[in-house]
């Protein structure tokens, strides 16, 4: 039996800002087996980019405390791995698609030098195989006429053909593990749905292991096996993607599917989650959820609750979880 | 006898980029954001428009707030012909309607605080008294869901939420008659979203107000708004009740947009991918002839790609554009 595909073991990232330490990240720990597609989802600033840009250790260190018990990708350990043999695992084992596509091309380079940088560095494919294999990639990532966009610029193409581009640039080396970061959050929905389909159907037939980072739980239901809700930089639940749609236990993620807009009953009244989430600079002892939840008892404010392992194949971090829902 | 609708538009056209070849004297180069529309938004209703990104959205609500020009239709508000309105008279209508953005940051003012935001719209529109005015703009931060003592901080002190409910009692503490929302919602996390939905609803009642509410997210608007309009590539396609169009979506296009939409339920069918469009948007300068949707339309026949569709009735206030539909 083969080892995790990621594990995550301990990691805190605190930043240092102006206004005091942000606590961006509070011991998370996660594994990912091989193969496995795993949605992560949570507010904005609730520490989901931060926790994926860590593992490849994309942030900049100067302000910032990373700390891990370990922190590896298809078993090999990254904790103290010089750069270099970190460049070598980027591509072949592990790619990243980033949030915001025009930050993340080089608006300087055409479309087809970014795509094949890596097949030549990696794979040592020559000029011409590396552009026939470019060209194969385009095309499967649904851009029409791909010989004539792969001469171009970033800035020559829409924003869904930047995601489709971005998209190609991070398979392009077949890689073990992608990681993909709301790589869909600025498109229209119907950009979305055929993006989603088409990096469904390469996973499906390369069987490459998923990070997908949203904080949109309705575009993980069928995309992901297992959904991991983070808040205020803690994992509270982690859940086989059926169990977790069908009987929330933490009570944040059962007010986060409440308010989540259902184009298959939009006419049902929905419940909102009272209050807003915390000021990461300001972490109050006990549950960070606690202010705004109708069902913390007293000990929620004073202690944290443990993400713990349960039998019906959750963690969970909470000490009033919601009763399974028995349909 | 109807009651005069707030607002109602006939052929309303909005061209940006506009040239005129100095040899031929042709308008060259122009983008049609708004083509041809006609519309009626009735007294007290919510009208939700909805379509995707470059569709010419928030071009329509501000044509119909006069902050952009018309090319060619007829614009009435509150049965008076506003279409050519200008200067003084314009300025004077303007407090009657408000605009509601996207990016709450960006619409406040961020060197004036709360107290101030909220009562310069009071000092220029009215002559109340400072008492008055202050007692206005605390009853409004109270409708608005804001403390009594944000009245004395600045807008970068607010999360997203707040600063949105900020720039909602800005737009509506003159009781304005016509509110167009562009967006309210997008930049905010779902446990806001509601939160916000709750405080246009809220504020609708108190004061009698009518919404044009421009967003994306279809399944949204369907529980908030009394009417949805779909547009595509500046023309609306399909307008209806939001049941009428929930029922029964008449064009290709609205029923692409419902398929779209993610649902947070696993289990939820795969036979949604048939309905799924492929490729984007075309640019809005260059609209395909005949029906503008039929380079995307999973349906389309020989005369899409010829002949444009007319707006057909279907029955109630249900109509829609598109060579398939029959009325009803
Ligand atoms: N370089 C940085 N310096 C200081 N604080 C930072 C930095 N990067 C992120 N943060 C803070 O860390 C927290 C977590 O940020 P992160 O980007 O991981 O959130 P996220 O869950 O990805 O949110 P979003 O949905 O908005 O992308 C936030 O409070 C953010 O402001
Ligand atoms: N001031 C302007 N000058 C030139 N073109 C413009 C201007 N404003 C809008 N357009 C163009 O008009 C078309 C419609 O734009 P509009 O902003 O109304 O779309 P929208 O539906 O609101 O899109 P979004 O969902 O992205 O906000 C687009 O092609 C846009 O590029
Ligand atoms: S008119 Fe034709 S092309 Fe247009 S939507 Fe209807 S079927 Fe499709
Ligand atoms: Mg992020
Ligand atoms: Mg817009």
């Amino acid at each position: 039996m083969s080892g995790p595909m990621l594990d995550v073991q301990n990691l805190s990232v605190t930043f240092q800002s102006d206004g005091g330490p942000v606590y961006a990240v509070r011991d998370l720990s996660l594994r990912l087996a091989p193969g496995e597609v795993i949605g992560i989802v949570g507010e904005s600033g609730s520490g989901k980019s931060v926790t994926m840009m860590s593992v490849l250790r994309l942030l900049d260190t100067r302000r910032t405390e990373i700390s891990a018990t370990e922190l590896a990708v298809d078993g090999q350990s990254l904790l103290g791995l010089p750069a270099r043999a970190l460049q070598d695992l980027r591509g072949p084992v592990v790619s990243y698609i980033f949030q915001d596509p025009l930050t993340a091309l080089n608006p300087l380079l055409t479309v087809g030098r970014q795509l094949t940088e890596g097949m030549r560095r990696h794979a040592g494919l020559g000029r011409a195989e590396a552009r026939a294999k470019a060209l194969d990639l385009l095309r499967r990532v649904g851009i029409p006429a791909p010989e004539l966009r792969i001469d171009q610029l970033p800035h020559q193409l829409s924003g869904g053909m930047r995601q489709r581009v971005m998209i190609a640039i991070a398979l392009a080396c077949d890689p073990k593990l992608l990681i993909a970061d709301e790589p869909t959050t600025a498109l229209d929905v119907t950009v979305q749905a055929e993006i989603v389909r088409l990096v469904q159907s390469i996973q499906a037939e390369r069987g490459m292991a998923m990070v997908w980072v949203t904080h949109d739980l309705a575009l993980l239901a069928r995309l992901a096996d297992r959904v991991v809700v983070m808040y205020a930089g803690r994992i509270i639940e982690d859940a086989p993607a059926r169990t977790l749609y069908s009987s929330p236990a933490h009570p944040y993620t059962a007010g986060l599917l409440a308010s989540t807009s259902r184009i298959d009953d939009p006419f049902t009244e929905q419940t909102s989650i009272p209050g807003m989430p915390p000021d990461p600079r300001r972490i109050a002892p006990g549950c960070s959820f606690a202010p705004r939840c109708t069902r913390a008892l007293a000990q929620c404010q004073t202690v944290v609750p443990p993400l713990v392992q349960q039998p019906d194949g959750r963690r969970l971090a909470c000490f009033n979880p919601l009763p399974e829902a028995h349909t | 006898m109807t009651a005069v609708p707030v607002i109602h538009a006939k052929g309303l056209t909005v061209e940006f980029g506009v040239r005129r070849s100095v040899l031929t004297g042709r308008k060259a180069g122009a983008v049609q954001a708004v083509s041809n529309v006609d519309l009626t938004v009735d007294r007290g209703e919510t009208l939700a428009v909805v379509g995707e990104s470059g569709c010419g959205k928030s071009t329509l609500g501000r044509a119909l707030l006069r902050s952009v020009p018309i090319a060619q239709g007829r614009l009435e508000f509150m049965g008076k012909d506003i279409t050519e309105l200008e200067g003084d008279a314009l300025r004077a209508a303007r407090h009657q309607f408000q605009m509601v953005f996207q990016d709450p940051y960006a619409s406040l003012n961020p060197k004036m605080k709360i107290f101030e935001t909220l009562a310069e719209p009071l000092r220029v529109h009215t002559t109340d008294s400072a008492a008055t005015i202050r007692e206005r703009v605390m009853d409004m931060m109270a409708a608005a869901g804001l403390a009594p003592d944000f009245a004395s901080r600045y807008p970068h002190e607010f999360s997203g939420g707040q600063r949105q409910r900020v720039a909602i009692a800005r737009a509506v503490i003159l009781r304005p008659d016509f509110v167009v929302a562009d967006e309210p919602l997008s930049a905010l996390d779902v446990s806001l979203q509601l939160q916000i939905l709750t405080l246009f609803r809220q504020l609708k009642s108190q004061f009698s107000l009518t919404y044009l509410f421009i967003s994306h997210d279809l399944a949204r608007v369907f529980g908030f708004a009394d009417r949805i309009a779909v547009m595509y590539l500046g023309k609306i396609v399909e307008i209806g009740t939001a049941r009428e169009i929930y029922a029964a979506p008449a064009h290709p296009y609205t029923r692409a947009l419902i398929a779209a939409a993610p649902s947070p339920d696993p289990a939820r069918g795969t036979e949604r991918d048939a309905l799924t469009l492929r490729g984007e948007l075309p640019s809005p300068a260059n609209p395909p002839k005949g029906c503008r949707f039929h380079t995307r339309c999973p349906l389309a026949m020989p005369v899409c790609s010829e002949v444009e569709p007319q707006m057909v009735g279907l029955g109630g206030r249900h109509a829609a554009a598109c060579h398939l539909v029959t009325p009803g």
